[in-house]
């Protein structure tokens, strides 16, 4: 700013730094907002003006249906460079609107790592083998205008999975689709306590590339039409979930048939709904014994040897050796005093792998849990090699403060990462357990100068005494605790809620 | 022509642009009004947080980034007048990130400026805003502008002379 007293910008200069490290946290920004994860490719598409349809239509009230229609056809294609799909249409017929599968912009980081985390982590023979990479997100109108956001991956075999907000999601082989036929329908209902369940809303899929309109019958032989996205090879299918008409809710009005028709309104398929009384949910009796996690004995070895290369390593009375295969034996050496009040309980025997996926930092890990022994075989599977880390943790705590300073009874770390995991996560945990406490839940809704009270009558010298900060913010407090190794990490609670907060995925917090 | 069309809702990456290219001006200026950078980057959120919440009212009648401008402005002003910004006195409370003590004195002198000659001042060397985009921000005359910030210079000129003396 050429135009300052030389004087005057010094002092100016000198009483704010120049903060050349501050960036911002835009998710924060975005969390206190009250922008959810799954919202925020909703939110970023901007509003489209309802005016201009509206004065089109006015205008053209005397002209010919055929000219109607076709406006009809241009205020879709107006409307739609809102979500960006205008190049990305390939038809639009009745209810259907197909939109190119390849030509759709890829899915957010975080939904590409939804989609990884089934593939990654089923077990043995039951991965749908999504392409999480391959994920593309489609934005589409509902039954009353409203947008609608589907999350669509294909899978290896030729078939997909799915994420639809507001919905439902999963995965379909091809196999599956072939065993439903051109169309599949289900539905959700909401009931309350003494009253009859209300319809609230139907989903499905078309799996035939001729249907172009769907319609829902009623059993009071009303109908509605159910427009879908019809989404391209490799996808090969359609979607949609609607709401159901309030006075379509009540039980003697509910959906009793979904038609599918192509072009030519010619029948392709129908799908009739069937309400059947659900059978008690209970269990039989004798027939079922459910063992608690201190009954079931945890096998002494993995079920094959550890293979080479291998992973070893020792720590609070334990050692462990990770095999090249997932295989991993845990064998105590010692006895130390956590180990002693673990007899006789139950313990969780995991490892772990410390990754980026999709930029996303991600603890890949996999535990079994049983009666605490001191020989212990696990089998990993879909974490990885090498591993970062193993621990056996027990299922006692969870209370603030924690004897163990929040770390597991026994922490081995085999990498320096894996190290630095242990350190990071006791500090996340010993502030969301805090946080988190039944009393603080309590305390976090007064008010400000209320709030610091309450915390210093409950927790007194252990609160000073403990790694947590915490100071008054607008409406609420925001807590924080450094980590040994710097990083810090925070939780926001304005008016008694989180607002924002880093600790995971370490820890959780609510 | 429809008023319907004069209603411009803002999207969320018009937001997001302004909060990343322009954040560390941002912070400074909240920091002016504030005096303390934990409490003024709680400004700066809170404020986007706000402009999110209310983006369908934006009416484009002064510019996008005037109107984000306006809305950290209050919000500073707001976090300022909070009861618990006094210095800490519970150990736990303590700030690492606590300014130099020169920072905070050069603070306090600034602060005796008249709350519209600090603004327009912060505005202008901070955030390098023009005349009419501060007149924008403060809702005051671009004229105005001018005056106050003459003003405001003439004052801190004394007070440096009255500090050094």
């Amino acid at each position: 700013v050429s135009s300052f007293d030389p004087r005057v910008a010094e002092v100016l200069e000198r009483a704010a730094p120049s903060l050349e490290n501050a960036h911002g946290n835009w998710n924060a920004v975005l969390e206190l907002a009250g922008v959810r994860a799954t919202d925020r490719i909703e939110a970023v598409a901007p509003v489209i003006p309802p005016a201009p349809r509206r004065r089109l239509v006015a205008r053209r009230r005397s002209v010919i249906v055929a000219v109607l229609a076709l406006c009809g056809l241009l205020i879709v294609l107006f409307a739609t460079p809102a979500f960006g799909l205008r190049d990305l249409i390939v038809d639009f017929i009745g209810g259907r609107t197909s939109v190119s599968f390849v030509k759709s912009e890829p899915a957010p980081a975080a939904i590409k790592k939804r989609f990884l985390d089934l593939f990654t982590e089923a077990p043995p023979g039951m991965s749908p083998h999504v392409l999480p990479a391959e994920a593309r997100q489609i934005t589409f109108r509902g039954a009353a205008g409203q947008k609608r956001i589907l999350w669509v991956a294909p899978t290896r075999g030729g078939g997909f999975c799915s994420i639809l907000v507001g919905g439902g999601g999963g995965c379909v082989d091809r196999q599956t689709e072939q065993s439903q036929g051109p169309i599949t329908i289900d539905g959700a209902f909401s009931q309350r306590r003494g009253q009859q369940p209300l319809f609230r809303e139907v989903e499905g899929h078309v799996f035939s590339s001729k249907v172009a309109t769907l319609t829902l019958e009623f059993q009071d032989h009303r109908s509605i039409p159910i427009p879908f996205v019809y989404v391209t090879s490799p996808i090969d299918a359609g979607f949609f979930l609607t709401g159901v008409p309030s006075d379509h809710q009540q039980q003697g009005h509910w959906p009793s048939e979904l038609v599918a028709r192509d072009a030519q309104g010619k029948l392709i398929a129908t799908k009739t709904i069937r309400y059947a009384t659900p059978p008690p949910n209970r269990l039989p009796p004798n027939r079922i014994r459910i063992l608690t996690p201190k009954q079931r004995v945890l096998p002494t070895a993995p079920p094959v040897a550890p293979s080479q290369p291998q992973q070893e390593g020792s720590a609070d009375g334990f050692h462990v050796v990770v095999g090249r295969n997932g295989a991993v034996q845990f064998t105590q050496t010692g006895r130390t005093s956590e180990l002693e009040r673990l007899a006789g309980h139950s313990a969780g025997y995991g490892c772990f792998r410390l990754t980026r996926e999709f930029g996303i930092f991600t603890v890949r890990g996999l535990s079994q849990e049983g009666r605490f022994a001191p020989n212990v075989g696990i089998q990993l599977y879909g974490i990885g090699a090498p591993v970062d880390g193993c621990e056996i943790d027990g299922s006692g705590g969870h209370r603030w403060p924690d004897a163990l300073g929040s770390h597991s009874p026994v922490e081995i770390a085999l990498t320096a990462k894996g190290r630095a995991f242990f350190a990071d996560r006791a500090a996340a945990r010993d502030l969301a357990h805090f946080v988190r406490s039944g009393r603080m839940q309590k305390i976090r809704k007064e008010s400000g100068p209320q709030i610091l009270r309450d915390m210093r009558a409950t927790y007194g010298p252990a609160l000073t005494h403990s790694r947590i900060r915490y100071r008054l913010t607008v409406g609420g407090i925001t807590f924080t605790e450094t980590s040994s190794t710097g990083k810090t990490f925070r939780v926001v609670v304005v008016h008694g809620r989180i607002a924002h907060s880093n600790v995971e995925p370490y820890a959780k917090v609510f | 022509v429809s008023t319907q069309i004069k209603a411009r809702a803002v999207s969320l990456e018009e937001i997001e642009t302004v909060y990343r290219e322009r954040y560390r001006p941002l912070l400074r200026v909240a920091l002016m009004i504030v005096g303390d950078l934990e409490a003024a980057e709680d400004a700066v959120q809170e404020a986007f947080a706000r402009a999110i919440r209310h983006r369908f009212e934006f009416r484009g009648e002064a510019g996008l980034e005037s109107w984000l401008w306006r809305i950290v402005i209050n919000t500073a002003k707001s976090h300022h007048a909070k009861p618990g910004r006094s210095p800490a006195t519970d150990p736990a409370e303590t700030d690492d990130r606590r300014p130099d003590a020169e920072a905070a004195a050069l603070r306090r002198l600034l602060g005796q400026l008249p709350e519209r000659q600090r603004l327009v001042l912060f505005l202008r060397y901070y955030a390098d805003l023009d005349y009419r985009r501060i007149a924008e921000v403060l809702t005051i005359a671009p004229g105005t502008v001018a005056a106050t910030l003459n003003a405001a210079h003439a004052k801190v000129r004394q007070l440096i002379e009255e500090a050094s003396e």
